[in-house]
């Protein structure tokens, strides 16, 4: 058996099916054309290190000029984790476990720390399913199985959700009347 | 779930501080999602279990990779047997590099120089058997998980509240399932994040073994170097620079070993 699976892996840095980063959701959505958004997100791929650049970036100045509390600082490290390398399994997820331990931690749960828990439980559910309709290479049916080159709703939900997080999280603090650190 | 649940908690909890009789249900309540929940657990995890063995692809792998994934790039005599179909291919990949002479220079391993090193300890153990290996691996991240867990919730929660977080929250997590089936370097990465923000959440001063826990993170996998950037904006410089300097140091010295 040892020989049968040996030499079964390889390419893995092109698995659309299990990359959760950023990168992987942009070829997911050039793969899939999904919105029509092929044209624009082929601009992005190219111009991709300038992207990780602007966003690491704005990773480092939302963590050090904006008045964030404790779990939301883990959050944010959380999100800039999963999103700035090229290839992320689902794994680097647990580091979400991390704020939201820090949220559970609080007597009270604020709309806000709902909020943040509602979009890690999101990240936390399974969603290795195929998201193309073409019934030759890999079918839209949870009972069949399809190429690890193919992208899944995980390769394109799971940065969705954490680009919002970050979204949320940078928009409140720029609301904050002052630092509460 | 678990915020309803919790939310219950808080209020048994309230309930009891006023002796109020009316909401002293709660814990059946309370028992009764704890029960709802831990049975959800136990289902998630035999689907998994079930559909790798009769292969299933498809539904296993919607919860995670290959459990037949042994390291390809290591010598054919290091891998031990499988449990099952299990091979928990990252940990075997790791452990097997980290008894190279010069596991540092082979372009097909992907950690840095510390992970070969911490985990090295691994190998005597994972050669007698997989299961003792892995066993043992996943039994020290239990019992730090459970320890700072503890640690961290125990101001605001009880035992049984603790321990149905762990459950619920941990137990049924995609990414959690993930983890345990490949056996990644991951674990000791969160465990040290979560150690470290335990000791942030800590308000006096007490010393700096969350930078030191974000420095060797860092040695093991690079990226937890944005939790160190908190320091700057609370303007603990030295933090700061003591978890790069570990960070550094850790791996790069190890190149010596």
């Amino acid at each position: 058996m040892k020989d049968a699976i040996l030499g079964f892996r390889g390419g893995e840095r092109n698995w659309l099916r299990y990359n959760v980063s950023l990168k992987g959701m942009l070829y997911s959505i050039q793969h899939e054309n999904l919105f029509g958004l092929r044209g624009a997100v082929e601009w992005v791929i190219n111009h991709y290190l300038l992207v990780i650049v602007v966003l690491a970036c704005v990773a480092v100045f939302t963590l050090i000029r904006l008045p964030l509390v404790l779990s939301e600082q883990f959050l944010l490290g959380a999100v800039f984790c999963g999103l700035l390398v090229d290839y992320t399994s689902s794994y680097v997820l647990t580091l979400f476990l991390v704020p939201l331990l820090l949220i559970l931690k609080r007597d009270s749960f604020t709309k806000l720390n709902i909020c943040y828990l509602a979009i890690i439980a999101f990240l936390m559910i399974p969603k290795g399913i195929s998201l193309s309709n073409d019934p030759e290479n890999h079918a839209n049916s949870i009972s069949t199985t399809f190429s690890d080159h193919m992208p899944s709703f995980a390769s394109i939900v799971n940065p969705f959700l954490m680009l919002l997080l970050a979204i949320i999280i940078g928009t409140t603090a720029i609301m904050r009347p002052k630092p509460i650190i | 779930m678990a915020i309803i649940f919790l939310n219950c908690c808080q209020e048994n909890k309230d309930a009891t501080k006023n002796i109020d009789a009316s909401r002293l249900p709660n814990r059946s309540l309370q028992l009764y999602l704890a029960l709802y929940s831990g049975l959800g657990v136990i289902a998630i995890w035999s689907i998994f279990l079930i559909s790798e063995y009769w292969h299933i692809d498809s539904i296993g792998k919607i919860l995670s990779f290959y459990p037949s994934d042994a390291p390809g790039s290591v010598a054919i005599t290091c891998i031990p047997d499988p449990i099952g179909l299990h091979y928990f291919g990252d940990f075997v990949s790791v452990v097997c590099h980290s008894n190279l002479g010069s596991p540092y220079l082979d372009t097909s391993t992907n950690y840095f120089p510390v992970a070969y090193l911490l985990m090295k300890i691994f190998y005597p153990l994972m050669h007698a058997s997989l299961w003792i290996g892995i066993g043992f691996f996943y039994s020290m991240g239990a019992l730090s998980l459970i320890y700072l867990l503890n640690k961290l919730l125990k101001s605001s929660m009880g035992v049984f509240e603790i321990g149905t977080v762990l459950f619920i929250v941990v137990g049924t997590a995609q990414p959690v399932i993930s983890l345990i089936d490949r056996g990644n370097l991951q674990m000791i990465v969160t465990l040290l994040v979560l150690f470290s923000a335990l000791e942030m959440s800590k308000t006096s001063e007490g010393n700096r073994y969350d930078a030191l826990a974000i420095g060797i993170a860092t040695a093991l996998k690079g990226y937890p170097l944005i939790f160190a950037f908190r320091y700057l904006a609370a303007r603990e410089y030295k933090r700061f620079f003591l978890t790069v300097f570990c960070g550094s140091i850790y791996a790069s010295c190890t190149y010596e070993f």
